[in-house]
């Protein structure tokens, strides 16, 4: 960069593109030939509308979209956000509604086993109630036929004695 | 009432804590603002002005759905560019195509329709306008040599004119990161426009 003040040469195009940017948080540092070369001052002018210019070109139909085409745009996403949020207003009261539903289904399910495990079995209480139905003494005799069976069986111990002024 | 973006200093971090509570309407402001600046960004990337505009509405919405997890330290201006870029980059990949901005922009406009030059004086004369036209094609063909990354910051920072810590904030990088390469694009295409003009 040419910053003396007796060089009359013109500012190079590598020059000017660095005037023309200058980092960020740097302050420009013109060389003091722009203060006297209005040739270079123009041409650094140029340069910096070069610069925002090519950025407009290379968005294309994006750069040149009217306002009232940036404003349909708008209304567009706006529209979507829209139908987002009602979106969410139905799946949250939804997912809470499936939650309490499927509580229900296990409490459901769960209290008829518990109850299920507390009564007797059919085949239990049927037996139970043929027993009931004979008389006493076939009832000892009935009583001691299923021990035997049971002895005979294989079984160790008698579950119940029989008591021996019922034989 | 939904704040409008020439209203001096709107809170939007109240703004944000407010649409969490369930006043969606008051988004609009946000969208309002920022849609043609992450629109604009989203075209850098993906090239095609309707992905382009597909990769805002679906940032905002990102944005809005995940409002919980925006912390309040970062602006939501730089959270929201950010959501947009790793959009870009995820449709990039899906695509296939080299990242950031390897291949130029379509060339939608005939020369008769070419943007506005900004007049650098008042006299926009042929010869002036000649004259920018070829320092915008000295410019192109340098700024093409530049790396993905580095073409993709340059361009942050001298074409959306973002500042630093923004460009820090979306990219994830540090901002002696950003300047490093902003420094080496920089030197890269002083370096071009040398050989070109020699």
């Amino acid at each position: 960069m040419d910053t003396t003040n007796d060089l009359p040469k013109h500012l190079d195009d590598a020059t000017l593109f660095a005037l023309a940017t200058p980092a960020a948080g740097e302050p420009e540092a013109l060389p003091g030939h722009l203060s006297r070369c209005s040739s270079c001052a123009r041409a650094l002018a140029e340069w910096k509308s070069a610069i925002r210019t090519l950025g407009e070109e290379e968005l294309g139909a994006i750069g040149r979209r009217s306002p009232e085409a940036w404003r349909a745009a708008e209304d567009a996403t706006m529209a979507a956000i829209r139908r987002a949020s009602r979106r969410r207003g139905i799946v949250r009261p939804l997912r809470w509604a499936v939650g309490i539903a499927a509580s229900l289904l296990i409490l459901a399910l769960a209290i008829p086993a518990r109850r299920r495990e507390r009564r007797p079995s059919p085949a239990a209480s049927a037996s139970q109630a043929e027993e009931n139905a004979l008389p006493v003494a076939d009832r000892a005799d009935d009583a001691l036929l299923k021990d035997a069976e049971f002895l005979a069986r294989g079984g160790d111990t008698l579950p119940d004695l029989v008591p021996e002024d019922s034989l | 009432m939904i704040p409008h973006r020439t209203e001096p200093e709107v809170d939007e971090a109240r703004l944000i804590q407010e649409i969490r509570g369930g006043k969606t309407e008051l988004f609009e402001y946000f969208v309002r603002q920022y849609q043609k600046k992450i629109t604009r960004i989203a075209f850098r990337f993906l090239r095609d002005a309707g992905e382009a505009d597909c990769a805002a509405q679906e940032s905002f919405l990102r944005a809005y759905q995940s409002l919980d997890s925006f912390r309040e330290g970062s602006t939501f201006e730089t959270w929201l560019t950010r959501i947009c870029i790793n959009w870009c980059k995820d449709r990039l990949k899906r695509r296939r195509l080299v990242l950031y901005f390897h291949q130029g922009p379509r060339r939608e406009a005939e020369e008769g329709e070419a943007p506005q030059e900004l007049a650098s004086s008042a006299d926009p004369s042929p010869e002036r306008r000649a004259a920018g036209r070829e320092i915008r094609e000295r410019l192109r063909a340098a700024i093409d040599l530049l790396s993905p990354r580095q073409r993709s910051i340059f361009v942050m920072k001298h074409f959306e004119e973002m500042s630093i810590p923004e460009i820090a904030g979306v990219t994830g990088l540090d901002s002696g990161t950003i300047k490093s390469h902003l420094f080496r694009a920089a030197h890269k295409i002083r370096k071009r426009l040398c050989d070109l003009q020699a």
